[in-house]
């Protein structure tokens, strides 16, 4: 496995990461892995479970909903969508996500 | 959190359904997967593969998801009651035993914590009682005021803090042959408190306006039961009190028994008080005070400004009175209960929830043992599920889910003997009080409500945690490889917690032994302890003021009556006063006890006078300046010489704080000593001081006629009643045997070593249960290694010392423990009471010695099955 740098994703931000990739379309859960990897050019690998998870977590604040639906190779698939409150909640999440990397950055420079 | 709250519920209704669709969601994410992978040019079995690969054991992913949430936990602690419940159903004489022994103990607390909600945390049945708050004054001569019927107008009129008061008086009575403890109240004692009727009328405010009127009462609901078998009919009757005719209005709500320490039968208006209580007019020029004061503090006044708020006021109101009558402070506490919740409440019953709670402590640690032995069988069924990969937690926790069944099922037991037991004890408490005295016993109802059903809860939740912790700890303590064979895995741990169990067990059980032993001697020596009067076939009568000429008549006409005596303060009622003598040379005053008596009580009690004479009539008569004094007084004013015609200066006592009755004169002569007796109580033993000066039966202040009769003493007691029911009706309250005084005394000796003997009685049980457990539980572990030593020729002696040398061994530490226990705590407790301080040697070599044998013989069972053990079949075994 030492040729592949990947990492888990870092700690309490998958939850952002999955409210920001379904921020332009409904997906379902493999895309959304998947995206996850290819936005973050392969630097995180999503564990599927801590995925499923989330998505119970979400669903349960009520950030994101998830609907039936068939995928476009006509099979059935589970999308999820953000909600109003999901979207809400991203904006939020991401500016104060900017905020603390920024001020990390600035320590590590100094 | 309501949404989390509302999904969780959701979820755990629809557990299966979500387990389904979360099934096929990770289904399509394989198959998505798989198809991106086939795209990619894999085959399709080769995309398959990978696919599985990268997500995991599927079953993985679903039950992390299942796991997630507050709904996953109620359905783990589900499943462990399920588990637990099967698990009892396959063993129930294991549980049976658990929920006998933990049911007896906590019930026991129970009854205990019980009787301590009803006087001090329960509140009366009333409206709003944590308002209620009891008030009294305190002059410079008088600690404890109370308040006149004027002072009482005056006070409810004008005070600042209470938006309403009540005045309250005691008075018992006599109905026929029987006993009524009531209360004459004011007239706004039942709206005040927000009590309504349960069948005719409560009090009104009319009913206590005009002195001597509305001869009325009111019955408690208790007391309609017990002596008026609730007949519905009984309103509109008359009942005689004290010789009175009062009409029956009406019975109060169930449940409410007034607002005092103890429960009262009735009520009546305060204007009759003069028709039910001696003393002075309450209305007349005298202006006595005897009224109890509660009030209803103001909403939104807290206590103290309250209490501030008072004590001006009753300043400004006896402004204008001498110095010795001024109030100086205002006594103030909540009326909400029979006692207030205050260290000293504490301290009375903490000693019993002491011992209750080391019954308690005892019985967990057997279940204990017994748990522990369980889980250690079972560690081949927990080697396996902790090798499949249950998590430590989830184990212990299970482990305790099982304990916390067993305790509740033991709660259950529990509040069933609890329940029992109260009944129980209160009927066998009236039947071993002296019947005189059951007449007037009256205790607080000891009802199981709420408090007493949290405290079970609380007492078998930590029991659980008591018994079950430890050894579930223990069990799933062990290297995997050594408990899935079933080898006892940390098997010197094991051991070290089974050992102390055993010692602390064997501690408890010697140290309430001891202490028990102790009560019961001190109790058997108080009985012992010659009180120097004779009390059998004397009779103790309470007459009322101004009867006294018709009853002594009356009496001096039976021929069962031998002779009367006319005294102050009867004897063993503990109540011998004290007043300041010197001797004539000297001019340090001390407080001696003193009397009134008249020629007669000396006869009466056959006391004999060492020295001297008796008073004479005319003495008696003139209450004349000649004593007698008791033996011990004699020796302590004029050691080493003839007391007769000695004289005694007398200290008068500050005014307001004299009692109603003292010599009044400045000299008295000595005419006689008279053995030492005990006049005050058998606890303190002989007074160490007393005089009798003398009087006779028409003084001012002699409420007692002791009477000796002849024969049988209940049928003069009979003969007695009969001839003042005819000659002078209402005179006499009560006619007591002096013996029943005495017993009385005895009682709380009585009780207490019947208590601390149960106690101690029931842990040498659980003691010898727990070591015979354990002990074969170790023998039955042991069999292999006990099978080779005889095989290779030990004697069956051998084996039973074996065995044998390992129970001794921790009784011995444990009796040393406990022994040394009991020794700090008696010598705290005799600090206290002297009549605990003796050291006796025979109580504790006794109490070592029972548990000591009980021990050897727990174990030996068990040694001796093993000495019996055949050594082939268990090599065959091998």
């Amino acid at each position: 496995m030492g040729e592949n740098p990947s990492s888990d994703v870092v700690q309490g931000t998958l939850d952002m990461l999955i409210l920001k990739t379904l921020e332009i379309e409904p997906m379902h859960g493999y895309g959304i892995s998947v995206r996850i990897e290819q936005m973050s050019r392969n630097v995180f690998r999503v564990n599927a479970g801590s995925l499923f998870v989330a998505f119970k977590r979400l669903q349960r604040e009520g950030l994101i909903k998830g609907e039936w639906q068939t995928s476009e190779n006509n099979r059935q698939a589970k999308y999820y969508s953000l909600t109003a409150r999901g979207r809400k909640q991203l904006e939020r999440e991401a500016k104060s996500w900017h905020r603390q990397a920024a001020a990390i950055a600035e320590i590590l420079k100094a | 959190m309501l949404r989390n709250i509302a999904g969780g519920l959701k979820s755990l209704f629809r557990r299966r359904e979500d387990g389904r669709e979360l099934g096929r969601e990770v289904e399509s994410f394989l198959e998505i997967s798989a198809r991106e992978k086939m795209k990619a040019g894999m085959s399709r079995a080769d995309a398959m593969r990978a696919a599985r690969m990268e997500i995991g054991s599927a079953d993985v992913v679903k039950e992390e998801v299942r796991a997630w949430g507050w709904e996953a936990r109620v359905e783990t602690v589900w499943q462990d009651l399920r588990y637990a419940l099967r698990c009892f159903r396959n063993a129930p004489t294991f549980a049976a035993t658990v929920v006998l022994t933990i049911g007896l103990a906590l019930g026991l607390n129970t009854v205990l914590f019980a009787a301590f909600n009803a006087y001090v945390l329960a509140p009366f049945s009333v409206q709003d009682p944590h308002s209620l708050y009891r008030v009294w004054w305190n002059t410079k001569s008088t600690i404890g005021r109370g308040m006149s019927w004027n002072e009482f107008q005056r006070f409810r009129e004008g005070n600042p803090a209470f938006s309403d008061v009540v005045a309250i008086q005691r008075a018992n009575v006599r109905v026929r042959n029987d006993m009524l403890m009531g209360e004459l109240v004011s007239g706004n004692y039942f709206s005040m408190l927000g009590v309504p009727a349960e069948l005719g009328r409560t009090l009104v405010p009319s009913d206590a306006e005009v002195a001597g009127s509305n001869a009325v009462i009111v019955l408690s609901h208790d007391c309609w039961k017990a002596k008026f078998g609730q007949d519905r009919s009984v309103i509109g009757r008359r009942i005689p009190l004290d010789g009175h005719p009062f009409e029956i209005v009406g019975v109060a709500r169930r449940g409410f028994g007034g607002i005092a320490n103890l429960p009262r039968d009735f009520w009546a208006p305060m204007t009759m008080s003069n028709q039910l209580l001696d003393g002075p007019d309450l209305f007349g020029p005298t202006h006595p005070h005897p009224l109890e004061l509660t009030g209803r503090l103001h909403p939104g006044l807290s206590p103290d400004r309250g209490r501030a708020a008072l004590l001006v006021f009753s300043k400004q109101l006896t402004a204008d009175r001498s110095a010795q009558d001024k109030v100086i402070s205002v006594g103030f506490r909540s009326n909400a209960t029979s006692f207030p919740l205050t260290a000293d409440a504490v301290a009375v019953f903490a000693p019993a929830f002491v011992a209750f709670g080391l019954v308690l402590l005892l019985a967990c640690t057997n279940v204990a043992n017994m748990m522990l032995a369980r889980t250690l069988a079972r560690q081949r069924e927990i080697g396996v599920r902790l090798a499949l990969g249950a998590a430590r937690t989830r184990l212990v926790r299970q482990l305790l889910t099982e304990g916390l069944v067993l305790a509740l099922g033991s709660a259950g037991f529990g509040f069933a003997m609890a329940w029992l037991s109260a009944n129980f004890g209160m009927r066998a408490f009236f039947a071993i009080i002296p019947p005189e005295f059951a007449k007037q016993g009256r205790v607080a109802a000891i009802s199981l409500d709420w408090r007493v059903f949290l405290y079970m809860l609380i007492a078998a939740c930590v029991s659980a945690v008591g018994f079950a912790l430890a050894p579930a700890l223990q069990a799933t303590r062990g290297d995997l490889i050594s408990a899935t064979r079933g080898e006892f895995a940390g098997r010197q741990r094991a051991g070290r917690l089974r050992n102390s169990l055993i010692t602390a067990q064997v501690a408890i059980c010697v140290m309430l032994l001891i202490c028990s032993g102790i009560l019961l001697r001190a109790g058997r020596r108080v009985e012992a302890t010659d009180v120097g009067l004779d009390v059998r076939n004397v009779l103790d009568i309470d007459v009322r003021e101004g009867f006294r000429p018709n009853v002594i008549s009356a009496l001096s006409s039976d021929p069962a009556v031998e002779s009367i005596d006319a005294v102050w303060r009867a004897p063993l009622y503990g109540d011998l006063r004290g007043i300041s003598v010197a001797t004539e040379n000297s001019s340090s005053f001390v407080t001696a006890g003193y009397n009134f008596v008249s020629r007669e009580h000396f006869d009466v009690f056959r006391i004999t006078l060492t020295n001297g004479r008796n008073f004479t009539e005319d003495e008696d008569r003139a209450e004349a300046p000649v004593v007698i004094v008791s033996g011990s007084t004699a020796h302590k004013f004029w050691p080493g010489s003839n007391a007769i015609g000695q004289t005694l200066r007398i200290q008068p006592p500050p005014l307001d704080s004299r009692p109603d009755k003292i010599p009044q004169y400045e000299a008295v002569r000595v005419i006689g000593v008279a053995r030492d007796v005990v006049n005050h109580s058998v606890l303190l033993g002989p007074d160490p001081t007393c005089i009798y000066f003398p009087t006779n039966a028409n003084a001012t202040f002699i409420p007692k006629l002791l009477v000796r009769v002849r024969g049988n003493i209940e049928l003069a007691r009979r003969s007695i009643q009969k001839l003042l029911d005819e000659h002078a009706p209402g005179a006499a309250n009560q006619i007591t045997p002096m013996e029943e005084v005495l017993e009385i005394q005895y009682l709380p000796f009585r009780l207490f070593a019947w208590i601390s003997e149960a106690l101690g009685g029931l842990a040498l049980i659980l003691t010898l249960a727990g070591i015979y457990g354990v002990i074969s539980y170790l023998t039955a572990q042991r069999w292999r290694e006990i099978g080779i030593r005889l095989a290779l020729g030990a004697s069956s002696r051998a084996v039973v010392r074996l065995v044998l040398s390992q129970s001794i061994r921790l009784t011995c530490l444990g009796l040393a423990i406990g022994t040394l226990i009991a020794f700090g705590v008696m010598r705290l407790v005799s600090a206290k009471i002297v009549l605990l301080a003796s050291f006796d040697l025979r109580v504790y070599g006794l109490s070592i010695a029972v548990v000591l044998l009980a021990a050897a013989l727990a174990g030996a069972i068990p040694a001796r099955h093993a000495s019996r053990f055949d050594p082939m079949s268990i090599l065959r075994h091998e």
